[in-house]
């Protein structure tokens, strides 16, 4: 799949139907979405295709059955500061782009986040068992770039 | 020059055949030597002439060093005036084409116009005529002559090179150079066989590598930065201490990171860096300790065992690799003082300190004691093994032994002990015989795992005899590895079935396929065919298992491995090593086949739905 194609349906997806940029919608629209929003303990909200953030059994866990969370998208994480959840968010993506492929560039962990993201890693369960208890999931992904772009400020 | 040319007067010596035969056909080894020569200086003065032409502009005065004699030295400045002119002339035309030159103009607009057009042409036309290495050049410091190569430096105002004494100062006023980061993986090739490489290591994983693994990772190499590790989960810190010992980083240190007071466990996966300090140390800052491992733990002396036995530590697994200067008194003492609350003890490596004088202490001394290994032993005999039968508590029992045991000492250690057993491990035993698969068959209803290997007189009527009937629930652990007949003088034939072959195997799989995960019949080699067929026939399933050793079985083909891939869903990995007549096998996705026999590689990851 070409990228250019890719970038251009992300980001009109992120403008169009993603609940950062709706905000508080209807339930029923946003657990259509293919987006959920993370929001961290400093109030920063980040988009995140649905599909990636599916990797984490604990976010699978709270967007299943009848959770607040399941109905509005919105998932608020106490314990994980916005620097951190920003990297989360990256790994989703990143992680869910090369799912399928052999070669997969490491990504890159930077050395003073590297004890709170092992922390924070365990907290979503980003352990060896993601890749035993992995799904084929259709080949649509969103690139990394986009992640930035969907960052919105704290209100 | 033209009195060096001139042939010399030949007074010689005795000369070679070669010499003689050349000079037969008028050829002078002398005359060429002397013509190549001349036209090696007559280059290095063109260079020179050049050189100094560009440098100084009007110059006609070359400075040449290091030349022979007087003599010459005026022949060569005579000659280089004449040719000066010519010289300069001809580098004006080149400057000239350069100015016009597409280049001139890129690199023109990138500089700004601090420097005038001639000097622009000027620093091109000098990077073109660089000497190439193997030339004799000036050096732009010292002005001394030396051999062009490829690894001399340029000059830092850039023009001219150095010779190697002046590049190597500057090089030292530079600091050392950068070097260029090491790249993991080379190419293609290097991404293959480290992608190979971890799919014998177990670890290979399609798509992106856990975010755990990749902190980790990044953590153990920058190790020398961490003053501690926080409050991390103590199966991270395992991991971490995992990864630190497999790059060998585990040292005096690195240590004192994985001891917390509060600690339970304490891991110590490669300790051949740590003093006996070290190791007091661990009981030193963890007094709650319960769990001790320690791998290549050769500084385990008695002076650490004194000083554990100090402490109010009372350890309820025990697990020392390689301590082979630890005395058998210690043990014994340790035993006698602290086995009470220990419930696994597993022991490596230990030459001939651990003795039957131990395990005779343990059945008094230990009284919960569940676990028990001791492997690549020299000093256990039979004696030992009798006292193991007293352990009444004992669930799981592994020996790797160097001293020949006869069988009927384990036939009576299982009536004694078999009936709770879940783990029976016996590796390397060749003498061992069909009374103890028929003592396993009479006494153990528990058992999970079972390891019997490299035996060379069970026979397939055994094995057979083991599994039918059996009233021990289905296996999840079986290893056979190595029971086969062995027999130099007729290695095809096998008359009286030795080994694990068609028979037992089928009784085997009938027994226990529903619940085993890991099963290595390796080098099992008179399994048929007709068995394997049958066993992993179209209506047979096999859910639970995960990985599957067949290597060295001869009889299995591409067919067979195709039916295995069919009758085990849950498959992770399949060993065929030496099976040749397995060719061209289409693997399932997420399957591993290791060990084809191709020019392709040995493995294959399954790429087929």
């Amino acid at each position: 799949m070409p990228v250019n194609n890719r970038v251009g349906a992300g980001r009109i997806d992120v403008n169009g139907d993603s609940p950062t940029a709706n905000g508080d919608d209807s339930a029923s629209c946003n657990y259509q979405s293919k987006y959920i929003t993370l929001i961290s303990s400093d109030g920063f909200e980040f988009a995140c295709l649905r599909e990636a953030a599916l990797v984490s059994p604990t976010i699978k866990g709270m967007l299943r059955s009848q959770f607040s969370e399941a109905k509005t998208g919105r998932c608020t994480f106490p314990e994980i500061s916005g620097v951190i959840m920003e990297r989360i968010v990256e790994y989703f993506h990143y992680y869910h782009t090369y799912r399928d492929r052999d070669d997969v560039p490491d990504l890159d962990v930077p050395v003073e986040l590297c004890l709170e993201l092992l922390v924070a890693a365990d907290f979503f369960g980003l352990d060896n068992k993601i890749n035993e208890g992995q799904q084929q999931q259709p080949a649509s992904s969103v690139p990394r770039r986009q992640v930035a772009a969907a960052v919105t400020r704290p209100h | 020059m033209s009195r060096q040319n001139q042939p010399a007067r030949r007074i010689q010596g005795p000369q070679s055949a070669l010499t003689d035969f050349l000079a037969s056909h008028n050829i002078s080894a002398n005359q060429i030597r002397l013509d190549a020569d001349a036209r090696r200086r007559a280059a290095q003065q063109g260079q020179d002439g050049q050189q100094n032409g560009a440098d100084a502009g009007t110059s006609t005065a070359p400075i040449t060093l290091d030349l022979p004699s007087p003599e010459t030295a005026r022949l060569d400045e005579t000659e280089a005036r004449t040719r000066g002119g010519k010289r300069r002339k001809a580098e004006q035309t080149a400057i000239d084409k350069i100015k016009a030159s597409k280049k001139f103009q890129r690199r023109k607009r990138q500089v700004d116009d601090s420097e005038d057009d001639d000097d622009l042409a000027r620093a091109i036309f000098q990077e073109r005529s660089a000497p190439l290495p193997g030339q004799m050049e000036n050096c732009a410091i010292c002005g001394k002559r030396f051999t062009v190569t490829p690894y001399s430096r340029a000059a830092p105002d850039g023009g001219g090179l150095l010779c190697t004494p002046c590049g190597k100062e500057l090089q030292q006023e530079g600091g050392p150079p950068k070097k260029k980061p090491k790249r993991a993986t080379g190419g293609a090739v290097g991404r293959r066989r480290q992608q190979q490489s971890d799919i014998l290591d177990g670890t290979y994983h399609r798509g992106a590598k856990p975010l755990m693994t990749l902190c980790i990772e990044k953590l153990t190499k920058h190790i020398d930065l961490a003053d501690e590790l926080g409050d991390l989960p103590p199966m991270i810190i395992d991991k971490i201490a995992r990864n630190l010992s497999k790059h060998r980083l585990l040292d005096s240190r690195t240590l004192g990171l994985f001891l917390t007071p509060t600690a339970e466990d304490v891991h110590v996966y490669d300790g051949a860096k740590l003093s006996s300090e070290d190791l007091i140390r661990i009981f030193q800052t963890v007094p709650a300790l319960k769990n001790l491992k320690i791998r290549n733990g050769i500084q385990f002396k008695d002076e650490v065992m004194d000083y554990l036995l100090s402490r109010d530590i009372e350890l309820e697994s025990f697990y020392l690799h390689g301590a082979n200067l630890l005395s058998e008194e210690k043990w014994i003492q340790y035993l006698q003082e602290k086995g009470r609350s220990l419930q696994s003890l597993r022991v490596y490596f230990t030459d001939k300190h651990f003795g039957d004088g131990v395990l005779a202490t343990l059945s008094t001394a230990c009284p919960s004691l569940k676990r028990l290994k001791v492997t690549h032993n020299q000093a256990v005999s039979a004696e030992g093994i009798k006292n193991i039968g007293q352990i009444k508590t004992l669930r799981h029992l592994s020996l790797d032994l160097h001293k020949k045991v006869h069988p009927d000492i384990y036939v009576s250690l299982l009536s004694e002990i078999g009936y709770d057993l879940q783990t029976f491990s016996l590796t390397r035993v060749p003498d061992i015989d069909n009374t103890v698969l028929d003592a396993l068959h009479n006494n153990c209803k528990s058992l999970q795992k079972l390891r019997i290997t490299d035996s060379e007189v069970m026979t397939d009527e055994g094995f057979a005899r083991l599994f039918n009937g059996w009233e021990n629930k289905p296996l999840r652990f079986i290893d056979f590895q190595k029971c086969r007949q062995l027999d130099a003088g007729q290695p095809r034939e096998n008359p009286d079935n030795t080994g694990l072959c068609s028979n037992g195997f089928k009784a085997m799989m009938a027994h226990s396929g529903r619940y085993l995960v890991d099963v290595n019949v390796h080098a099992c080699r008179h399994i048929s065919a007709a068995a394997f067929e049958e066993v992993f026939a179209a209506d047979k399933v096999y859910p639970d298992l995960k990985n599957l050793e067949i290597s060295f079985c001869e009889e299995v083909t591409d067919f067979i491995v195709g039916s295995i891939f069919r009758s085990c869903p849950n498959l992770h990995e399949l060993n065929v090593f030496g099976c040749m007549k397995v060719k061209d096998v289409r693997v399932p996705m997420g399957k591993i086949l290791v060990g084809v026999p191709n020019a392709l590689g040995m493995v294959i990851e399954g790429d087929d739905d």
